[in-house]
């Protein structure tokens, strides 16, 4: 069977005249031409607007029949109804009520089709943009990497989860780009005794350390121990905000809800507030291959009202045009309801929604046909939504990664974002 | 003319007008601290610094090189880098990677040629117990044929044809779509075969099959033998009657008359071959050096040729009639010139050309030469010695640490012992990118982290109880710097110190754990340069 790597269409041809016109001697010294894109990842002006990402990991595959893509009364649709939304026309299914008062900030898509059904595989397509497992960078890491401002002052980069591997998302940028893990809301490791006396300590180390530094530099190249430097400060950052990772505020408790995820969605908020650039909240137990009905009431129930609160925080705050927000799974479930009342994996015709900064919200894109058992209009996959993502982020995903003497595309060269999309 | 000097030669004629950049001779205290993380993967101890640098002998460079080339701890080191070079850090998969890595040390004891190891591990097939360790190279990618063919380019070839899968690689003309199948097609054959009785996986063999593959770019169809880049095509000879030495089924790994997968390791080293002398070549450069003539080291191509092409052919050349004795290069290596300058730049106000060799390079520790230089610095290593020696004596009181068999015994016991504090730093520092990243995560560590703190509290004859029996803060700072930097302070960073540890007043040991602390976690500890 050939192996689809997408280098079949136009697209990818047209950006091999690309990498032809480009290709520079690549390798020779310290000023290694940036290899041969024509157009600049970053324009200058975003450095203006800080630029975030809110992602939000419905791990296990939600079911788009019973959130995004409700198919009521026909052979597969199950047994719930759907609500009318914010937006006219659109319903989604009764699960969700409180965010279908906010889906005037979001949009669907309805037409995904991953062309796997394995978690693994469907995660990593949905996080890198590209089928398999090729050494590519997860989003929130180009996030990272081209929105984050230098001296930003928390990690850049965070996943909140108390379950889950620790995965390598930075591929071939910088690891401080690369997800830092926080383990719920709990604090990261080694942050030290808090208190004064343990701050006054800190410092006076830090101070000689930083004298040290001056002096080894003095007459050596500076960029390598400026990298070190500045992990020290984003550590010192975190020494220094440990109360955000203390005790959450009762009055926010009670709107965000005191079980996990409800304590992960208003530590996000913090983090994106305090600077952080990408911040994924994992919520976990979709994957309902049994009791899907039953499990999806406890499962959204657990979901609608943080995520709704946190929405409507991010847009109160005025954050919500510069914060990208995505809620996803790595796939669907099947229409056909198994034995055991479950629903099984299904990438072949399912949905995600998102919103905030540079998408057109209140669109549906594209469809699936009457009982949802394919995708009927518009059909698109990780790397569109990749693309997308970027695109509405203000990052050129058509261009080449910035790493001397490699020249590697952001997105998948081989399609486009989903322009409709796009705000 | 010795190698090392044709290298100096070479680096010097092609520095033109920039060697009035060139740096001085590094110090001795720069040498020593270089070379001991270079070929033993630890900073010395205060002691062997204080010796060294007080040592008068003009030769004493060369007998230092010498010396630290042969303790065992040079093999160890030698096992640390080819590991990772090798293996990417990959998780334990069908083989322990411990026994692998004491497969690797031990033929870095023996010298072991590299054709010789990369034979070994390329014809492996995991069937024999004895010889087991030896192919994890293989069976931890599952000899998953995509994999599997760029890993092989990549390593032992210099070539990363990742892009040369789906068609020639766009930007790259050298490297062609059936290069990539050409490596295929020596693996195609070959699968895992897991034993019912046993549960062991191991590589079998069928004795047909063949490579086509397709262009997406021009849709053209072709096929190939197993054919190593522009080498002759190695056909298959005619079928024999029994096609099979062992039939493939359920219960048996299929071995037949004849393999083509065990074509692969003599193609590979071939003296035909002059990408495998080429790569080893620039890799054992890159080693010592920091960076490679040819940069990135897996991608050497028309358009990215060596920063020195009369070098590297110089290299690869002394590899092949030496039968690739790798440890005689490194040798050769560094005790060139180029090698030995100062990281000090003459201007550090100019932009220099890193391919010019005017300085040394600034070589981040790997996450292995961070663990034993901190243990070292702190005196874990040398209380871990004591203890391990002391074991080794009750077993036999004719134990003599000058006995190289012995030495060699010492050191996989201390080894052993302090394996679990370097996964640690392993899994902390341990990235998967080119080049040096720091994270907030290490730095948390480095800073607060209690693996740390517990070394630096008081101990049996540890620097910190050491330190605490001392009343000068004069003396102290001395000692901190001999142990932590391999050298003594400067007045002027001498008085920094004294007035540093002056704050803590009677609080003496905490001053001194606070001014190790400081030390370690800064650029001077964190860099080789």
């Amino acid at each position: 069977m050939k192996r689809n790597t997408g280098c079949q269409s136009i697209d990818h041809l047209l950006s091999r005249r690309n990498f032809l016109a480009g290709t520079t001697a690549a390798g020779f010294g310290a000023a290694a031409a940036m290899g041969g894109f024509s157009t600049p990842v970053v324009a200058d002006t975003l450095k203006r607007d800080q630029k975030r990402i809110l992602q939000v990991y419905l791990q296990g595959g939600v079911s788009q029949l019973e959130s995004w893509d409700p198919k009521p009364g026909t052979e597969y649709g199950g047994p719930f109804q759907t609500i009318p939304t914010s937006v006219p026309g659109v319903h989604i299914c009764e699960l969700l009520p409180e965010t279908a008062q906010l889906m005037h900030h979001l949009s669907i898509v309805r037409s995904i089709n991953l062309k796997t059904d394995d978690h693994h595989q469907g995660r990593l397509f949905m996080e890198k943009g590209r089928r398999g497992e090729g050494n590519y960078p997860y989003v929130g890491s180009v996030a990272a990497r081209y929105l984050a401002p230098e001296d930003s002052p928390l990690p850049s980069y965070v996943h909140i989860s108390t379950r889950g591997l620790e995965d390598d998302t930075a591929a071939f940028l910088d690891a401080r780009y690369g997800q830092m893990k926080l383990e719920g809301v709990a604090s990261p490791a080694n942050l030290g005794e808090p208190g004064q006396l343990a701050e006054k300590g800190f410092s006076r180390r830090s101070q000689f350390r930083q004298q040290l530094n001056q002096q080894f530099t003095s007459r050596r190249p500076k960029a390598l121990v400026d990298s070190y430097d500045a992990s020290f400060r984003q550590a010192a950052q975190l020494m220094a905000r440990q109360e955000l990772f203390e005790k959450q505020s009762e009055k926010e408790l009670d709107r965000y809800g005191r079980h996990d995820f409800g304590r992960f969605c208003l530590l996000a908020r913090t983090m994106l507030e305090e600077g952080s650039t990408c911040v994924k909240v994992t919520h976990h137990g979709y994957d309902t291959h049994a009791e899907n009905f039953n499990f999806h009431v406890e499962q959204l129930g657990e979901f609608d009202t943080p995520f709704a609160t946190l929405l409507g925080d991010l847009q109160q705050r005025g954050m919500l045009e510069s914060t990208l927000v995505m809620i996803y799974s790595e796939f669907g479930r099947t229409p056909k309801i198994n034995h055991r009342y479950g629903r099984d994996h299904w990438g072949s015709a399912w949905s995600i929604a998102m919103g905030g900064c540079g998408i057109q919200p209140g669109a549906v894109i594209g469809a699936t046909n009457a009982n949802g058992t394919e995708v009927s209009d518009r059909e698109v996959h990780g790397g569109h939504l990749f693309h997308t993502y970027l695109q509405a982020l203000g990052v050129d995903s058509t261009a080449n990664h910035d790493i001397p003497g490699r020249e590697i595309p952001i997105g998948d060269p081989a399609v486009e974002s989903i322009k409709e999309l796009l705000a | 003319m010795p190698l090392h000097q044709r290298v100096d030669e070479l680096i010097t004629a092609a520095q033109g007008d920039l060697v009035m950049y060139a740096s001085p001779r590094s110090s001795d205290e720069e040498f020593l601290r270089r070379i001991s993380l270079d070929l033993v993967g630890q900073i010395p101890t205060g002691l062997e610094a204080a010796e060294f640098l007080a040592d008068e002998n003009p030769a004493k460079r060369e007998q230092l090189v010498d010396r630290l080339l042969a303790r065992p701890r040079h093999a160890r080191h030698l096992q640390h880098q080819l590991d990772v070079m090798l293996m990417h850090r990959l998780p334990k998969k069908h083989v322990e990677p411990a026994q692998w890595q004491d497969y690797l040390f031990t033929s870095m004891l023996e010298n072991k040629p590299w054709n010789q190891l990369a034979e070994e591990i390329l014809t492996a097939d995991g069937s024999d117990e004895k010889q087991r360790p030896r192919s994890r190279f293989l069976l931890a990618r599952d000899l998953n044929f995509d994999d599997t063919t760029r890993d092989i380019g990549r390593i032992f070839l210099g070539r990363d044809m990742q892009c040369a899968q789906c068609h020639d690689h766009p930007s790259i003309e050298d490297y062609l779509q059936r290069h990539y199948y050409g490596i295929t097609a020596f693996l195609k054959r070959s699968y895992l075969f897991k034993d019912p009785k046993s549960g062991t996986t191991s590589i079998g063999e069928k004795a047909e099959g063949d490579v086509k593959f397709t262009s997406v770019f021009t849709n053209e169809e072709d096929s190939t033998s197993p054919r190593l880049l522009e080498l002759s095509v190695i056909e298959d000879p005619k079928p024999a009657e029994e096609l099979y030495v062992t039939k493939p089924d359920d219960k048996n790994r299929g071995v037949p008359r004849y393999s083509r997968r065990l074509q692969l390791a003599p193609s590979v080293i071939s003296p035909e071959n002059a990408d495998f002398r080429m790569n080893i070549a620039n890799r054992t450069w890159a080693l010592v050096m920091g960076r490679g003539l040819v940069q990135p080291l897996d991608m050497r191509h028309a358009t990215n040729p060596p920063s020195h092409p009369e070098l590297l052919q110089l290299l690869a050349d002394e590899l092949l009639a030496s039968d690739y004795d790798l440890q005689a290069l490194i040798r050769q290596l560094v005790l060139s010139e180029t090698y030995q300058r100062s990281s000090h730049r003459v201007d550090s106000d100019q932009d220099l050309p890193a391919t010019a060799y005017l300085s040394a390079e600034l070589k981040p520790l790997t996450p292995e030469q961070l663990a034993w230089s901190t243990m070292q610095a702190v005196g874990m290593i040398a209380s871990s010695q004591d203890q391990q020696r002391a074991i080794l004596k009750k077993e036999d009181p004719s134990f003599d640490p000058h006995n190289r068999e012995m030495a060699v015994k010492l050191e996989k016991a201390v080894n052993t012992a302090l394996q679990p504090h370097v996964d640690i730093f392993v899994d902390i520092f341990a990235v998967k990118t080119d080049g040096f990243s720091a994270t907030a995560s290490q730095a948390l560590f480095l800073e607060n982290g209690e693996l740390i703190s517990n070394w630096l509290k008081p101990g049996a004859g540890n620097l910190a109880g050491r330190l605490g029996e001392v009343e000068k803060l004069e003396s102290v700072a001395q000692e901190l710097y001999l142990a932590l930097l391999s050298r003594p302070p400067s007045s002027g960073e001498m008085e920094n110190l004294v007035v540093f540890l002056g704050q803590f007043d009677s609080e003496r040991q905490t001053g001194i754990a606070q001014a190790t602390r400081a030390i370690l976690c800064s650029a001077e500890f964190r860099f080789n340069h």
